[in-house]
């Protein structure tokens, strides 16, 4: 992407404001229990999402309860739901209602909503403990970072980030997830022998030092997630960290033999992230009813997750999904469960990280 | 004839200035009168400005006012001149910056040689199969988006890419060599880019130069070389200087070159700007970087303007 950030998003703020503007109306929040469908009908609810594949398969999943309740869903979307808000927010006019998907950096920037009692109760009778939250539907479309390997590049294959820091014993082009330094920083002190649950409060220098040891074996460090595919479809490396997600569509699409270990994962970012109401919503209560009725449909997560690969938190999904799906969600039951980020501890440490992390890579 | 008729008038009025009234009565404007008002090819002070109303709101939206919030960013939140200080304090930015001037420098010092060298055998060849041929290797590249290009050096330079590919064959390596992502593909892949935009202005500024004046050097007993040394190479200088410029200015912003051939470890500061962006949400230290590059980009647009108006003026004197 090579747009200016902050300028477009102004405009597409703007142009928001004028498309949504005569859309909505306010009702006080009913305290106590979500809105019953008598209750909601007629109202109109703003889910502003990613646009693509993933607003498709949101408003898929949505229309069910545009027509369960009678309500009036729309669906507008930019290239960053959660900067849209923020611009929305600091404009003083909040024209959405679900922040389909939020970041930890939102909810520090105190622009989504606090969920009422009676959803965080759903939520807790319905995901597992590590997704629950009361700001963020959690466990939604989160991206972990795997091994990959491909065995036509590759004579031995690497599982774990001792194997992956061993270039004697398992030669061959590496390519590292340096999208943001976290991954990385997390693989580097794996491979050091830091054990999983000592891994914060994060020790930078000592990370560092670790990635030093293999930072000439590495031949790229990929910064989006098109360019994690390509250098596996293009044989530039043939040993990966990098997105489950892209990795699992490579290997359905280009490379059927690419190999996937879950045993040193990280992942992003479980109960601090995911589906959120944004603060000021003119339809709050109306956004969390959406949610309480969201948060209860496994069948349908299952077709959102079948649709775009990534995860959906109700328990009951992981049996609703083919073998195939299933094998490439972070949270799958039939692997190792990866550590999860602690995007607090980023954002409290970004700029040290960035400093680090920019230093280590440029070699100065 | 009416034609002549006016002209008949026009004369006899030029004779008599004393007449105030006659202009009155005839159709044309007389002598005495176009001073006052008439019909000039210069429109006033105020016609410019309304019709360089939209040309100035745009400076004003496009250029005033996102360099006014630039700068704003760069000095404000969160500790105003310590920005400053904090962004040369990471080492990676003052080394980035560094890489970006003397590649840019680089890339246009060869540019300028080898575009200097086919725009001159584009302005002199005599053979259309040869103008044909450069021309096409000028302009076809210059067609093509920057991705396509790029993506077509990654085919050529990447571990399993063409080159590697063909020297494995030959048996003249034995492990693919690490082409891709360095300092060097950075280069390469800048300098096959701006080839077409040295090219062309050095071809517009040698196409102006008389090769007679090659004939008469010759004539008067200096060799081809002393020739092109002494008589063409000082009336293209203003050409070349131009061209230095252009190339240099553009060769600092760029952005995806560097990303998709150069990666993290051999970053430009366009590439340092979208990581502080992206990944770390320093806008700070992403104007700052920019500042930079602006910074470098004017200065090296001054320092062109008074070696080519200068140069000019030498000329304009000597001829």
């Amino acid at each position: 992407m090579s747009l200016k950030p902050a300028r477009l998003l102004a405009l597409v703020g703007v142009a928001a404001m004028l498309l949504t503007a005569c859309g909505s109306s306010s009702t006080p929040s009913s305290s106590g229990g979500p809105l019953t469908p008598a209750q909601a009908k007629g109202r109109t609810l703003v889910l502003w999402g990613w646009g693509g594949a993933w607003t498709d398969a949101t408003k898929k999943f949505a229309d069910h309860f545009a027509q369960e309740y009678g309500v009036n869903i729309q669906y507008p979307s930019s290239g960053d739901p959660e900067n849209t808000l923020l611009t929305q927010s600091q404009a003083g006019s909040v024209q959405m209602d679900v922040v389909d998907s939020a970041s930890w950096i939102s909810y520090k920037k105190g622009i989504l909503a606090t969920f009422p009692d009676y959803l965080v109760n759903t939520i807790k009778q319905n995901v597992p403990a590590v997704c629950v939250s009361n700001i963020f539907i959690g466990c939604y479309g989160d991206t972990a970072d795997v091994i990959a390997c491909n065995p036509a590049v590759i004579s031995k294959c690497p599982t774990n980030a001792a194997q992956f820091w061993d270039t004697a014993n398992y030669p061959g082009p590496r390519a590292i997830d340096a999208v943001t330094p976290d991954a990385a920083l997390l693989f580097g002190l794996m491979a050091s022998g830091v054990a999983k649950d000592k891994l914060y409060p994060l020790d930078i220098n000592a990370a560092i030092t670790s990635l030093k040891k293999i930072k000439s074996k590495v031949n790229v460090w990929t910064t989006s997630g098109g360019q994690m595919q390509q250098v596996l479809i293009n044989k530039e490396v043939g040993i990966e960290y990098g997105w489950n997600g892209r990795i699992f569509t490579t290997q359905q699409h280009q490379l059927p033999n690419l190999q996937v270990s879950w045993e040193d994962s990280v992942v992003c970012c479980g109960a601090k992230g995911g589906l959120a109401v944004a603060k000021g919503s003119p339809n709050a209560d109306l956004a969390f009813t959406f949610l309480n009725w969201w948060i209860q449909q496994a069948t349908l997560q299952a077709e959102w997750t079948s649709a775009l690969t990534y995860p959906t938190p109700n328990t009951k999904v992981s049996a609703l999904l083919s073998p195939t799906v299933l094998a490439g969600m972070p949270y799958a039951p039939n692997h190792t469960q990866p550590v999860q980020q602690d995007p607090e501890w980023s954002f409290q440490h970004l700029t040290d990280e960035e400093k680090a992390f920019q230093q280590f890579l440029t070699g100065s | 004839m009416a034609g002549s008729r006016g002209a008949a008038w026009t004369r006899a009025g030029a004779a008599l200035p004393a007449r105030a009234t006659a202009g009155r009565l005839l159709p044309i404007s007389l002598p005495w009168r176009r001073n006052r008002r008439s019909w000039s090819p210069q429109p006033s002070a105020w016609v410019g400005l309304v019709l360089a109303t939209p040309f100035l709101l745009m400076l004003v939206f496009y250029v005033i006012y996102p360099f006014a919030r630039l700068v704003q960013t760069a000095l404000g939140d969160p500790s105003g001149w310590g920005n400053v200080q904090f962004f040369f304090s990471n080492s990676a930015n003052v080394l980035v910056v560094q890489i970006t001037f003397r590649d840019a420098l680089i890339v246009t010092l060869i540019d300028v040689v080898a575009g200097g060298l086919m725009a001159w055998a584009l302005r002199s060849t005599r053979s259309n199969l040869m103008r044909f041929v450069l021309l096409a290797a000028v302009f076809v590249p210059f067609w093509m988006a920057s991705v396509v290009k790029i993506y077509a050096f990654t085919a050529l330079l990447g571990r399993a890419g063409i080159i590697n590919t063909l020297l494995l064959n030959l048996h003249l390596i034995n492990e693919p060599l690490g082409l891709l992502y360095t300092q060097q593909a950075v280069v390469a892949g800048m300098v096959y880019q701006m080839l077409p935009l040295a090219v062309l202005p050095m071809y517009v500024a040698f196409s102006s130069i008389d090769t007679d004046l090659i004939i008469a050097a010759e004539g008067l007993g200096a060799s081809r070389v002393r020739a092109l040394l002494d008589v063409v190479l000082p009336l293209a200088v203003p050409g070349i200087f131009a061209t230095l410029v252009i190339n240099f200015v553009l060769a600092l912003g760029f952005y995806l070159t560097p990303v998709l051939l150069g990666g993290l470890t051999s970053p430009f500061t366009a590439t340092l700007i979208q990581q502080d962006l992206f990944s770390y949400a320093d806008f700070a230290d992403a104007s700052i970087g920019g500042l930079m590059l602006l910074a470098g980009g004017i200065a090296s647009v001054t320092l062109g303007y008074f070696l080519v108006g200068k140069e000019r003026l030498r000329r304009a004197i000597s001829a």
